[in-house]
């Protein structure tokens, strides 16, 4: 992880005065709407190879807006601690790399390369809580999800003349994720129901078979809460 | 409900007492049972009175009076008794024997002011005695005021004596009802069954009913009440609605409470608690309906789902 990675990860915990909401006490389920927005930073192949030690291109990163919604279910199994499932729905604005350098029809290639990506995740986690009317919260988990990238375009010129291509392998498609997600946040109860809060989360999702990607979000949330009947 | 009942008992038979007491003769007016070799003080109306003196055998007793008594000696009925004048104010007796007979002394003092006949009783050591006996000339309302005090309050010491009595009598029988009613109940049916209904309150106060249990003919809602709010919950009630019916008996809480109140919750603390619901057999199955009431201006907590007996 470089330095810059690992200080935008300080910097988000450190920062995080917010939380998520809608967590559980103990017995209480709770639903949360979470919109959320941040940067993220989407690694792309394009940084060649160095050709005498590797034949692989390079990841590079660039940095874009991310911005999206999360729909949480949450169960919980001590006033303290609660388990949670999440659906997360994300889309980043155009990604772009300067000086790419990436392999059009097996030659190689070089320019100005752009590409979108949306995410749609499923996580799990546990949150821990502490307090009662106002809660801060610590929320870990772990999901998988699929990663819908746009078609890349390569902008270059050639022997005078300006080309727009998709270059190899980079075609529109959908890939597997795996991601990881850690949240601080602030929650306020309303009263026996109703609850709002802020939070801001740290996610890195790994694809499987792709570059992966960072992304640091922030949000408020509204949560409902009731007493499910469940047999125990 | 008993105290007050035993307040209009005691009212009563104290006008009663005080009745019967003006129909009679003229008593030594103690103000309290006389304690064992003690001194009282009789008042005597100006028409004369009569007084009756315990005293212990061999003893001397010391009959005191407010100016010269007449005559030498006094005029007694018995010769059982040793009789001396105590300076010119005064007598002195002493029973001879145990078994000296009651014997009566006739004295008056020399402006007749105080005009009276004492009847000296032998009693056993066992029992209380004078040792001195102060004679004082009053009004006739004067005698008649202590004469009704002593009445009344010999009257309510024995009354109280007997409620006393009555109130030990009353919780053993209580009790012995009592635990027949639990073995009778235990032995007709006792089966329990888990529950899970939860609810709580804006102000952060949650009730949970964890269990139900058939008990005889009736059943118990087990419950426990977490307050995590601010401020401590006092329990005011445990409502249990079948439909539109109420349904619930007593309601016990056991709580840690400082104050030694068993239905305060304290702050972040949890306690446990039962509720009676009567003749459960006729709401097997039925939707039951718990509302837990807190102190006045709380918002009372309503659990309605997941509360059924089986």
């Amino acid at each position: 992880m470089s330095a810059a990675r690992r200080l935008t990860y300080f910097a988000v915990v450190a920062m995080s005065a917010a939380s998520r909401l809608a967590a559980a006490d103990r017995y209480e389920a709770s639903v949360t709407l979470r919109p959320i927005g941040g940067v993220s930073r989407v690694t792309e192949d394009v940084g060649g190879n160095d050709g005498a030690t590797s034949t692989a291109p390079r990841a590079t990163g660039a940095t874009t807006y991310s911005a999206g919604g999360e729909l949480e279910l949450a169960y919980g199994l001590r006033n303290w601690l609660d388990v949670s499932a999440e659906l997360v729905a994300s889309g980043c604005t155009e990604a772009s790399y300067d000086q790419a350098r990436v392999s059009v029809m097996g030659a190689p290639a070089t320019g100005h390369l752009v590409r979108t990506t949306r995410l749609a995740q499923l996580r799990a986690g546990a949150t821990l809580r502490a307090g009662v009317a106002w809660v801060s919260t610590l929320h870990l988990g772990l999901g998988v999800g699929g990663r819908a990238s746009s078609a890349a375009t390569l902008a270059g010129a050639t022997q005078g003349r300006m080309f727009e291509t998709t270059p190899d392998g980079m075609s529109s498609g959908v890939s597997m994720d795996g991601a990881v997600v850690a949240r601080v946040g602030l929650e306020h109860r309303l009263g026996a129901r109703w609850g709002i809060g802020v939070a801001a989360e740290a996610t890195h999702t790994t694809g499987f078979g792709a570059a992966p990607i960072d992304t640091a979000s922030a949000g408020i949330s509204l949560s409902y809460t009731w007493y499910p009947l469940l047999p125990w | 409900m008993r105290s007050t009942y035993h307040k209009v008992l005691i009212t009563g038979l104290v006008i009663c007492g005080a009745a019967s007491w003006y129909a009679a003769s003229a008593e030594p007016a103690p103000s309290a049972p006389p304690p064992r070799k003690s001194e009282t003080e009789i008042l005597i109306p100006p028409q004369g009175g009569t007084a009756e003196v315990p005293i212990h055998a061999g003893e001397v007793c010391i009959l005191s009076f407010p100016e010269p008594l007449v005559g030498g000696n006094a005029l007694a009925s018995s010769t059982q008794f040793e009789i001396q004048r105590w300076r010119d104010d005064g007598v002195a007796v002493r029973a001879l024997s145990t078994s000296a007979k009651t014997t009566t002394l006739a004295l008056s003092t020399s402006s007749g002011a105080v005009k009276v006949n004492v009847t000296l009783v032998v009693v056993g050591d066992d029992k209380p005695a004078l040792t001195l006996v102060r004679f004082r000339a009053v009004s006739a309302e004067a005698a008649f005021e202590a004469r009704l005090q002593a009445a009344v309050g010999k009257r309510v010491a024995a009354l109280e004596t007997k409620i006393a009595q009555l109130e030990t009598n009353t919780e053993a029988e209580l009790r012995a009802r009592l635990d027949g009613e639990i073995v009778e109940r235990r032995l007709k049916r006792n089966e329990t069954f888990a529950l899970a209904a939860h609810e709580r309150s804006a102000e952060h106060v949650v009730v949970h009913i964890t269990q139900g249990a058939f008990f005889g003919d009736d059943g118990l809602l087990m419950f426990e009440v977490e307050n995590r709010s601010r401020n401590a919950f006092r329990l005011a009630g445990v409502q249990v609605r079948a439909g539109d019916r109420e349904v619930n008996g007593p309601t016990r809480l056991v709580s840690s409470s400082a104050d030694g109140d068993p239905n305060v919750v304290p702050v972040g603390a949890t306690a446990r608690g039962a509720v009676v619901v009567h003749a459960v057999d006729r709401i097997i199955g039925k939707s039951l309906s718990v509302t837990v009431t807190g102190p006045p201006g709380s918002q009372p907590i309503q659990l309605d789902r997941g509360i059924v007996f089986r």
